[in-house]
């Protein structure tokens, strides 16, 4: 229907019938709209500030920086781009724990960081998703009460200060300072996720199963094929919130993989090995890290901010 | 009937089959390094190692080791439970009223609420690498010049009269880090709160609309009792936090923050950071998270039991 006519709150439509378009409803708490918006704003603009100060400074000349330090337009001066080359070249630089104590560069640390945050991602999402599944689909065998009823202990249950055991065991079983094993030692179900997953996997009608059984299914086929189509948004949405949380992770890394350096890891030792760097050479190397995510973030952020519940994903 | 039989055993024993081998890795990952790093943690606080392969059992004299600095003169313990008890006060008291209040504010979808909603997210997908270095810079160039500015006073005496960088001087550090702490911490916990109070029914809100509640009576007597779950996980997470927390001390400081910042949980993490990977100082720190968890896991369950009794409870 087309509005071919509107005066006010009156439309007349293509049908002509005339339709009364709906008044915008008046707040009923103007002075809270007013006072946490304005809160908002101001919180925003310190966000942004900060942000926008970082990357006009990344494009400065830190001669030019030295002169004035609060700028806040961007200033494409000759040489605008040498802090990034600066950064890339020579910024992001860890040194090898053992022999032969060279220096690995970001080179190495992009593949790193690529292969870390997707492997971890699929290895952890995966693992929730399926013991979830299994332990809903197969609900007549008693370890899937097990299951669920272990999520919710180790939830519930705080075990402080393991990071010395743990780091002991990654090293006993070969994992430590191994990239494939760090990605091995992420297939974990036990956190909330698994519980996200059981609650979506719970609501799939249990007629479609039984159909595709009926239809010669085999447990596989119904998992890959009927079953994880289902919950296919979940699925993304609980992989982008693990890309994100994995490509900054650094502590991680740093403990258990000091020769693998990711990126994350690779400007924290800038950041620190920087105590004379200018800042427009470590804010380039913060945008190096920065500007990927954000560009992800802005292409996904509907699906990133679907409300996220113990009942499956609310469109 | 025999026939039947024969099938369902048949058809248990291949669903048998497939569960065992899609559960296999993440129940492996569990014995692992959940159950055996846990037990391994145990069994470390009571060992001494006198190579990096060779250890003897000294029972409790990590135990009584950490004990006797506890209680020492001059000792910093008492400095970082001080720290790590600041930090939840002002977690639960400002991070959590201000998550509420914006989450109620983009829940009613008052102005520019999904704006809002995005912007307050952005926070979290960023590096807190990235964050912490934007954050000390501005600390400590931004304001101080933007105040001397204002103040008028003359550039060559600045460094006299003038406003010295907050993350700089000793006197305004601890407080910049709290800051940080809050500035940084909204993200995810804003969408927990609107995930679960988008969950509650529009006919709950109507009718109590319709009854002439206005919006602090329709938080306090409706929304935040229906999302009460969602309140009491995340206290408990924050319980938690007083032995785990870092202050994203790290991020600032790598393992060298000054004594007088550093939490219960900064401390364990630097520690065993600097063992760079071997054994011999792992015990120590194991009887430290020792303690630490048979204080924290009673302290949480009661609390967890308290909130369960005397929370909101629907008929």
């Amino acid at each position: 229907m087309k509005n071919l006519f509107k005066r006010k709150n009156v439309i007349l439509a293509a049908d002509g019938v005339t339709q009364i378009k709906a008044k915008r409803e008046k707040d009923s708490s103007p002075i809270f709209t007013i006072v946490v918006a304005t809160i908002l704003i101001i919180y925003l603009i310190t966000l942004g500030f900060g942000i926008w100060w970082a990357l006009v400074t990344s494009l400065r000349i830190p001669y030019e920086f030295q002169m004035q330090q609060v700028v806040f337009i961007p200033e494409f001066s000759k040489g605008w781009f040498d802090n990034y080359i600066y950064a890339v070249m020579q910024g992001y630089k860890v040194q090898r724990t053992v022999f032969p104590y060279d220096y690995i560069y970001i080179e190495s640390m992009i593949p790193n960081t690529i292969l870390y945050t997707i492997g971890s991602t699929l290895a952890i999402t995966s693992s929730c998703c399926v013991t979830a599944y299994c332990s809903v689909q197969f609900s007549r065998f008693r370890i899937s009460k097990v299951y669920t009823t272990l999520v919710y202990i180790v939830i519930a249950l705080p075990i402080v200060g393991a990071e010395a055991a743990s780091l002991q065991m990654y090293m006993n079983v070969g994992f430590y300072d191994n990239l494939f094993g760090m990605i091995l030692g992420k297939t974990s179900f036990l956190n909330t996720y698994y519980l996200i997953f059981h609650e979506a996997f719970k609501a799939v009608p249990k007629d479609y199963a039984e159909a595709a059984y009926i239809d010669g299914a085999g447990n596989l086929n119904l998992f890959l094929r009927l079953m994880l189509p289902f919950v296919s948004k979940t699925f993304l949405t609980i992989c982008l919130i693990f890309f994100i949380t994995y490509w900054n992770e650094y502590q991680v890394p740093l403990l258990y993989m000091p020769n693998y350096p990711t990126l994350a890891y690779g400007l924290q030792v800038y950041k620190g090995s920087s105590a004379n760097t200018a800042p427009p050479r470590l804010f380039a190397g913060c945008m190096v890290l920065f500007i990927p995510i954000f560009t992800i973030f802005c292409c996904f952020h509907k699906r990133l901010l679907g409300n996220l519940m113990l009942g499956g994903v609310k469109e | 009937m025999k026939k039947n039989k024969n099938y369902n055993r048949k058809k248990d024993l291949h669903d048998a089959i497939f569960y065992a081998c899609m559960v296999a890795i993440p129940t492996l990952n569990f014995f692992v390094f959940y159950l055996g790093v846990n037990f391994n943690s145990i069994l470390l606080a009571f060992k001494t190692y006198t190579s990096e392969t060779e250890y003897t059992w000294t029972w409790f004299h990590w135990i009584g080791d950490f004990f006797q600095r506890l209680f020492a003169e001059n000792s910093f313990f008492p400095g970082y439970f001080k720290n790590s008890a600041l930090s939840i006060m002002y977690t639960f008291g400002v991070n959590m009223t201000l998550s509420i209040t914006f989450s109620i504010y983009i829940y009613h979808k008052k102005f520019a609420h999904n704006f809002f909603k995005v912007m307050l997210f952005v926070p979290s997908i960023i590096s807190a690498v990235v964050m912490s270095t934007v954050y000390s810079k501005v600390c400590d160039l931004i304001i101080p010049e933007l105040y001397n500015t204002i103040m008028g006073i003359p550039k060559n005496r600045w460094h006299i009269d003038g406003l010295r960088g907050l993350m700089d001087n000793p006197n305004t550090r601890f407080a910049a880090i709290i800051f940080f702490n809050i500035w940084v911490g909204f993200g995810s916990s804003i969408l927990l709160y609107v995930g679960g109070m988008s969950s509650i029914s529009d006919s709950v809100s109507e009718a109590a609309q319709l009854d002439g509640v206005n919006l602090l009576q329709e938080t306090f007597h409706i929304t935040l009792p229906l999302i009460y779950p969602t309140i009491s996980i995340l206290v408990v997470t924050n319980l938690i936090g007083f032995f785990t927390g870092q202050l994203n001390l790290f991020t600032f400081y790598l393992h060298q923050a000054p004594d007088e910042y550093q939490t219960i949980g900064y401390y364990i993490y630097a520690q065993v950071y600097q063992t760079s990977g071997s054994v011999r100082g792992l015990p120590r720190l194991s009887a430290i998270g020792l303690v630490c968890t048979f204080v924290c896991v009673p302290l949480v369950l009661t609390v967890k039991k308290l909130m369960e009794k005397y929370g909101p409870k629907f008929e």
